[in-house]
């Protein structure tokens, strides 16, 4: 095993890579025309304490001075104030990220479950009914952006069949369950609470599902794909000569090489799934950390922006380790090469 | 295996003739899958209808800032066959209108990420293992380490919310992964045979470079594009939907889409027609990409 190495150097990059987006982001969100401190305060404000703000976040300094200072702070943990709550960045993003996570999370959840079997599925079923169907399906999926499918599951199951809520994370009637990790159903089960759990977990399935078309659907095409191209593999086809039953030679044979494309495009796509979230929190008014960064954007709140997108940052580049490590797992060469490109 | 026919090369001297045949081939290979056809029916349809809506749609005035109450939020009919928006305008207009203004954005967008991304990529390639690459290929990674869409809604919030700035904005988003194609490609290609010979001749650097190297990653380049112009449209409807793209009262996919999300379920027509349109425009251009794959990839076994 050489897994070691190969983390550590992934890790030295990631480092590199999240030192290098916060001087574009901290670039990008402090040449903001129009003076953040009088954006915060209001035009009623005095020029004074306009003024003093400037000067507390520093904003009359040079820009590599002020990034000096904010990179110094934000290594000690302190990110600065959101304009916005008046409160702490790093709270707010403490706040708001785990409702995210869980979206994200459950997202995921359909994404592999049902992307993967579909896309097995129809490489079994190659070229039958059940094949064109899902390859149709798959093809709307793609090409809908997450929040079409917002509006359309909201049209179809919240309002013409109203079997799903579609406004926040809980329902008004249900207490929610003491804050403990910020992720409503695992809260919920720790407090003991099936009542919340439920109420959560309804809440959840219309967003999630509305993110997850997209990236599913990809990843159903991908597994077919890549299985069909494996198929044709001559250890495939000493394996069928060998007389191995049909259904092993896929499960076990068959399916873990192919796995490693459709793993790599599945952690992209829910990376990028974070981005969607932006949107798809708004729409059903989800209370999670994309919804906290749009409202930063809209008003201009430049701590809030810069602390928001290096979360996400940190997240994309954490799952690359992870897929790099799992492909590393699935796929011999790549652990001999030590994590470098076969 | 599909046994049909293929028409065996002519070598004529005269060039226009082979160029025709080449075309043919070309047309022959798009051609073999009917998706890729009905693809370049819908990208044809979409742009023919951005050129001329002012004059293929039923009411032109709708498309900027018009209010008629009296017809407002009205469902589908045959006068409006997508019904009203809130202000009394046809929605089928201001769809037409607003494809013009997407593609628009989609070619700004790629006319300026698709040269700078992949002469990078380039370069990077072709200096593989020198300090270029390492500079080159660091600055794309930190520029890929945020979903595309995020990236793009921060420099767009930084900037005034306009057409040309939402394209800025994406732009910064897209150049990165032309960069990332380009380089691999490129930096595979550098090893061939042929690049070696004509460095063993003494070819220049920008021969080299522009004729040797950059002709054979054309291809997949260009596929990139054919698919990109149906992702940066639908970027384009993000950031508008956010209120960060084109103001109103100009016909952007996006913003429509969020006016009708406010009015559902009861007008639900205002949503869901723009959000259908978009649908469309992508799947078009996915189609059409996928069909450009097939015409430029070389041919299998």
């Amino acid at each position: 095993m050489r897994l070691v190495p190969l983390i550590l150097r992934r890790l030295a990059q990631s480092v590199f890579v999240i030192f290098g987006l916060s001087i574009v982001i901290f670039v990008i969100a402090r040449i903001i025309p129009g003076d953040p401190a009088r954006m915060a305060l209001g035009p009623r404000a005095s020029v004074e304490v306009v003024e003093m703000l400037s000067k507390q976040m520093h904003l009359d300094r040079p820009i590599a001075e002020q990034y000096a200072l904010w990179l110094w702070d934000a290594v000690h943990g302190d990110m600065g104030d959101s304009l916005l709550t008046r409160r702490p960045v790093l709270q707010d993003i403490r706040e708001f990220f785990p409702a995210t996570l869980e979206l994200v999370f459950f997202t995921s959840l359909f994404i592999a479950t049902l992307g993967i079997t579909l896309g097995v599925l129809s490489a079994m079923y190659a070229n039958t009914w059940f094949d064109n169907v899902v390859r149709i399906i798959s093809y709307l999926g793609i090409v809908t952006p997450a929040f079409a499918w917002a509006v359309i599951f909201i049209l179809i199951f919240g309002f013409f069949w109203n079997i799903f809520p579609t406004y926040g994370r809980l329902s008004e009637s249900i207490i929610p369950p003491p804050w403990v990790t910020g992720m409503m159903t695992v809260d919920s089960l720790l407090a003991f609470r099936p009542d919340a759990f439920w109420d959560a977990l309804k809440h959840l399935i219309l967003p999630a599902a509305a993110l997850a078309m997209g990236p599913m659907s990809q990843t159903a095409r991908i597994t077919r794909s890549s299985m069909a191209e494996n198929l044709n593999k001559d250890y495939i086809n000493s394996m069928i000569a060998y007389g191995v039953p049909k259904r092993v030679v896929s499960m076990k044979y068959l399916l873990k090489p192919s796995m490693i494309p459709t793993i790599t495009v599945m952690a992209l796509d829910i990376a990028a799934t974070f981005g969607m979230a932006f949107l798809v929190e708004l729409i059903f008014g989800y209370p999670g950390i994309s919804r906290y960064g749009i409202s930063a954007m809209l008003n201009k709140d430049v701590n809030a922006i810069v602390g928001v997108v290096l979360v996400l940052g940190l997240v994309f580049v954490t799952l690359n380790i992870v897929v790099d490590v799992i492909v590393a797992q699935l796929d011999p060469r790549m652990r001999l090469l030590g994590g470098r490109s076969v | 295996m599909n046994t049909t026919k293929i028409t065996p090369l002519r070598t004529s001297e005269n060039p226009w003739v082979r160029r025709l045949d080449s075309l043919k081939r070309a047309w022959y290979k798009y051609s073999r899958n009917w998706l890729s056809k009905l693809g370049l029916v819908m990208v044809l349809t979409i742009i023919f209808l951005a050129i001329f809506a002012p004059y293929v749609t039923p009411f032109p005035q709708h498309a900027g800032k018009f209010v008629d109450f009296k017809s407002a939020g009205q469902p589908p009919s045959q006068t409006y066959l997508m019904g009203t928006d809130i202000y009394g305008r046809d929605i089928l207009t201001r769809v037409v209108f607003a494809f013009g203004n997407a593609l628009l954005m989609a070619i700004g967008v790629l006319v300026i990420s698709v040269p700078i991304g992949s002469l990078l990529g380039l370069a990077a390639g072709y200096y593989a293992g020198s300090w270029v690459e390492i500079v080159i290929m660091r600055i794309t990674d930190v520029f890929i380490s945020i979903p595309p869409l995020v990236l793009a809604l921060v420099v767009a919030s930084v900037l005034k919310p306009t057409l040309m700035n939402s394209m800025m904005a994406v732009t910064v988003s897209w150049w990165p992964w032309y960069t990332r194609l380009t380089f691999s490609q490129a930096s595979s290609i550098r090893n061939e045979y042929f690049v070696q010979a004509a460095e063993l001749v003494g070819a220049g650097r920008m021969h080299i470079l522009f004729n040797e190297i950059l002709p054979n990653c054309a291809s997949s380049i260009f596929t990139k594009m054919a698919l990109d112009v149906g992702w940066v449209i639908l970027v384009g409807a993000a950031l508008s939907f956010v209120g960060l793209g084109e103001q109103p009262p100009a016909a952007a996919l996006g913003t429509m889409v969020a006016d009708g999300v406010n009015r559902m379920p009861d007008q639900w027509w205002i949503a869901i027609f723009p959000a259908l349109a978009i649908m469309l425009i992508v799947l078009g251009f996915n189609l059409f990409g996928d069909g450009v794959r097939d015409m430029l990839s070389p041919e299998e076994e």
